[in-house]
């Protein structure tokens, strides 16, 4: 059992530090994707 | 119900200023799905973006759509009911999804063909009738799989709301929230679909780890671990031992981690919406990363939703668990988590989490509706017809199906009442499609001897996953006397039943031209 434990410890904590730096990227890389994805839209749109 | 259990739902710690966010939350929304509604001119814009989402955005709308509070709320229960060993799910999921992305595996050669709709393939691969078939197959397992999306997400409202659960509230939560993601979608689409989740996900990753740090903090990191050890003992932690899961589970879980980011439509629409396939592996790879999260983070709240009610509130504790003359107990496990929230969370930041929340559930109706409407529309209706479909018809036909499917998932949530764990639904009834899917999409692509009667085959032998349903499971357990039929037996046998006639009908059927072009083992 405690093999275990120790095992999903380091996963929880390892994954929400992951997630956090993930959130960080993707909040600043995902606002600039849209502008882009509107400007090409718009061009097709044209 | 009793006066405690009314009790227990009603206290919360979510107050006028809760409900000032969440409002505020979903007008902004609804205003910018709305916005974005001039760009949906072409079936390609419509349904798939256009081709053009970059990396990032590519990972915010995967994580908003695979991330669906239906997910939280049934992760939760699981939690709940087995402990750190279901941890086990959400690490094969990440694994799983890792192994896709840096290998491309199914996703890069679908999006090198171009394809809006996995059927499209089929019919590139296969035939007309092969993508027909599959279509709807696709839809009926797919709109079945979501069925409970709506009635659950509304538990979870009404959980940390206070509001009562057996009067009026659950139905008109239900409709509202409906009424809303319906708006958005019919009128915006794929472009719609895809910005909404991005500030879903932006929303959604604040709200899951500080809900997170908090419940830590309340309860003790090391008392968490040590009443789930007290209480479950060895199956609280180990997934194979005897208790919730065992070895079948667990590779039966091996597979659907697979399916979930490999073969499921609305994450491969993700991969095929993307403007490379550089784009789409790097997508996958960072996307792992959510694909162990959304699981993981939700099961670890059902865990502290176990403890928060053996170690501070001993007396709900009881209304979780079925009496031992077999009754029923008095509130569902579903209830647990959120009653927990609602009781951890001050003021201002239940508003805040319950707005993540309500993203969660928004950003996976609109991409589910969007799917499997656009395959009624690409790949049943427009191939029966005998004329050429314009792309507003196309448009039209998948707006009217956007509000069909809304109004079959209203009515199955209010009627529905079987008695698998949720996420136990969702896996059997994923695998109508899915289990006959895995050999079209893995032997289309990499076997050229593939043909189109095993395909055909595969699909109709998909179907017999719909015995893994708690009614007909315990049906066929007790007319053939078995001693044990697990969803997971069912799911198991049906993979290995599709895989079987595939092969079997390519060799003894083959298709009488050769699909090279799209075998890429060719390439």
């Amino acid at each position: 059992m405690e093999f275990w434990r120790l095992v999903w410890q380091v996963c929880l904590i390892g994954s929400m530090v992951a997630f956090a730096v993930m959130a960080i990227f993707t909040t600043i890389g995902g606002a600039r994707d849209i502008r882009t994805l509107l400007q090409r839209l718009d061009d097709d749109s044209k | 119900m009793s006066e405690l259990a009314r009790e227990a739902l009603s206290r919360t710690n979510f107050s006028i200023y809760d409900w000032g966010i969440v409002v505020a939350y979903l007008s902004v929304s609804l205003v910018i799905g709305l916005f974005v509604k001039r760009f949906a001119v072409s079936m390609t814009s419509y349904i798939g973006a256009g081709r053009g989402v970059g990396t990032w955005l590519g990972v915010a709308t995967m994580t908003g759509t695979e991330l669906g509070l239906i997910t939280v709320m049934y992760s939760a229960e699981k939690g709940f009911n087995g402990g750190f060993a279901a941890f086990h799910i959400a690490a094969l999921a990440g694994i799983v999804t890792l192994m896709v992305g840096l290998t491309g595996f199914v996703v890069v050669p679908l999006r090198k063909l171009k394809v809006l709709t996995i059927p499209e393939y089929y019919e590139q691969r296969f035939d007309r009738s092969t993508r027909i078939l599959g279509g709807t197959i696709l839809a009926f397992g797919g709109i079945l799989n979501m069925g409970l999306f709506l009635k659950i997400g509304s538990m979870f409202i009404v959980g940390i709301t206070g509001l009562p659960a057996d009067g009026f509230a659950l139905f008109a939560v239900m409709t509202i929230l409906l009424v809303l993601v319906l708006v958005y979608t019919v009128l915006g689409g794929m472009v719609s679909v895809i910005i909404t989740d991005y500030i879903q996900f932006v929303v959604l990753s604040f709200g899951l780890l500080l809900t997170t740090c908090l419940a830590i903090s309340k309860l003790g990191w090391t008392n968490i671990f040590d009443t789930v050890g007290n209480r479950m003992g060895e199956s609280g932690f180990n997934p194979l031992a005897d208790g919730e899961f065992g070895p079948s589970y667990v590779v039966w879980m091996a597979i659907t981690g697979l399916i979930s980011c490999a073969v499921w439509p609305t994450a491969v629409a993700r991969a095929l919406s993307m403007k490379s396939t550089e784009a789409l592996k790097r997508q996958y790879m960072w996307s792992s990363i959510s694909f162990t999260i959304r699981f993981m983070i939700p099961y670890f709240w059902g865990i502290c939703a176990l403890v928060f009610f053996v170690t501070m509130a001993p007396e709900l504790e009881g209304l979780f668990v079925a009496s031992s003359e077999g009754g029923e107990a008095e509130l569902s496990p579903l209830y647990a988590m959120p009653i927990f929230l609602g009781r951890l969370l001050p003021a201002g930041v239940i508003g805040v989490v319950s707005a993540a929340m309500i993203a969660a559930f928004m950003s996976t109706h609109d991409s589910y509706l969007l799917c499997w409407s656009s395959v009624i529309t690409q790949d049943v209706v427009a191939p029966l017809k005998s004329e050429q479909m314009t792309a507003n018809q196309r448009i039209r036909l998948t707006r009217i199906m956007i509000v069909v499917i809304g109004i079959f998932i209203w009515a199955w949530g209010l009627f529905y009442d079987g008695g698998d764990d949720v996420w136990d639904y969702m896996a059997i009834t994923g695998a109508i499609y899915f289990t006959g899917a895995i050999p079209l999409l893995i032997g289309g692509l990499y076997w050229k001897r593939a043909s189109t009667v095993g395909a055909k085959l595969s699909l109709l032998a998909g179907c017999s996953a719909v015995l893994g349903l708690e009614p007909l499971r315990v049906a066929v357990q007790n007319a053939l006397q078995l001693p044990e039929l697990t969803s997971a037996h069912v799911g198991l046998l049906t993979v290995g039943l599709t895989s079987t006639v595939f092969v079997i009908g390519s060799l003894a059927f083959p298709s009488e031209k050769q699909h090279d072009k799209t075998t890429t083992t060719e390439k």
